[in-house]
């Protein structure tokens, strides 16, 4: 700290000597600050020991790993709650057989952006970039996109799935139903992680927000 | 009046930069943002946000040694030296930006635009 106000106090009192007036010394020595956020994060992670995991696992791998195992766990007790046999053959009406699934996805649909802000989040919090805390929020979908894309299409082919085999685009609409709305959902509760600035001005306001 | 570069060139090169600057002897941070700036007549400016967790990775390497003295004001401000370690890297660093200019020079006519 010592060190960084002696560079502001140098910076400013040249900016004086070359005939600056006090107001615009300040102003222009602010200015080559730079972003404080930044700052912060550089230090951290120059000051911080070296440790066994490098900074893409802790700022892209853990934290989409994590968003992956919650959305995941969550898809799993809808499907567990929602799809006895019972309740499937209760819920299912003639004129909408598919509607047992429908109350399942739709409420983990609903859920996409709480795991989006926490994979974001968490990247954030390990000093992630802009790109590490968007791919971080958005892991859940992009892994989804690889099952759909990749291993279903190819785990039919290798099974020789009849319906699959038969129905191709039955996979597109698979991977658009399962991929492209989760991915808003992640999208949209990434979004306030992306602009550092703008998270840190959420932050502040919060703090404020419980000190009042 | 020079250009300034655009800061995610000058960022790839701050290693190279600072390391150079201090082959030549010892500075404190202040210092190195100005005399960064003014040895390359403004196309190069150092934040200091870039700066000092530059300086502070650069120490952590061993290529760096920072100490409190007094400068010629009396005032402490912390100096930077290059250690050992820290030549013995800045040649092959020197030795990889020639290779890539040069690269960069066939295959875009830097020197020529």
């Amino acid at each position: 700290m010592a060190e960084l106000a002696s560079h502001l106090e140098d910076c400013y009192e040249t900016l004086r000597a070359q005939g600056a007036s006090e107001a615009e010394a300040i102003a222009r020595a602010l200015d080559r600050f730079g972003d404080p956020g930044q700052l912060a994060r550089g230090i951290r992670h120059a000051k911080r020991p070296e440790g066994r995991i490098n900074d893409r696992t802790r700022q892209l791998w853990l934290p989409g790993l994590a968003s992956l195992a919650a959305a995941n766990l969550l898809l799993m007790a809808l499907t567990c709650t929602s799809l006895q046999p019972r309740l499937v053959a209760e819920r299912s009406t003639a004129w909408f057989p598919g509607l047992a699934l429908v109350a399942a996805y739709l409420p983990w649909l609903s859920s996409q952006p709480l795991f989006g802000a926490l994979g974001a989040w968490l990247s954030y919090r390990a000093g992630g970039g802009r790109a590490m805390r968007l791919c971080s929020g958005l892991f859940p979908s992009i892994v989804m996109l690889a099952c759909w894309g990749f291993f279903i299409p190819v785990s039919a082919a290798v099974e020789k799935h009849a319906w699959a085999m038969q129905h191709p685009a039955s996979l597109v609409l698979g991977a658009l139903v399962w991929v492209a709305p989760a991915m808003m959902g992640l999208l949209l509760g990434s979004l306030p992680f992306l602009d550092a600035r703008g998270f840190r001005n959420i932050e502040r306001a919060s703090r404020c927000a419980a000190r009042t | 009046m020079t250009k300034r570069v655009d800061s995610r060139i000058s960022r790839g090169s701050a290693e190279l930069t600072i390391l150079a600057l201090l082959a030549k002897g010892p500075l404190y941070g202040f210092e190195i943002a100005k005399r960064i700036e003014e040895d390359t007549g403004g196309a190069l400016r150092f934040e200091l946000a870039s700066l000092y967790p530059m300086l502070y990775e650069l120490e952590k390497r061993g290529w760096l040694k920072g100490q409190w003295e007094a400068n010629r004001m009396g005032r402490d401000r912390r100096y930077y030296s290059l250690t050992a370690t820290g030549r013995k890297g800045l040649a092959p660093l020197r030795r990889e930006w020639r290779i890539f200019f040069q690269a960069l020079d066939r295959l875009a006519g830097v020197t020529r635009a």
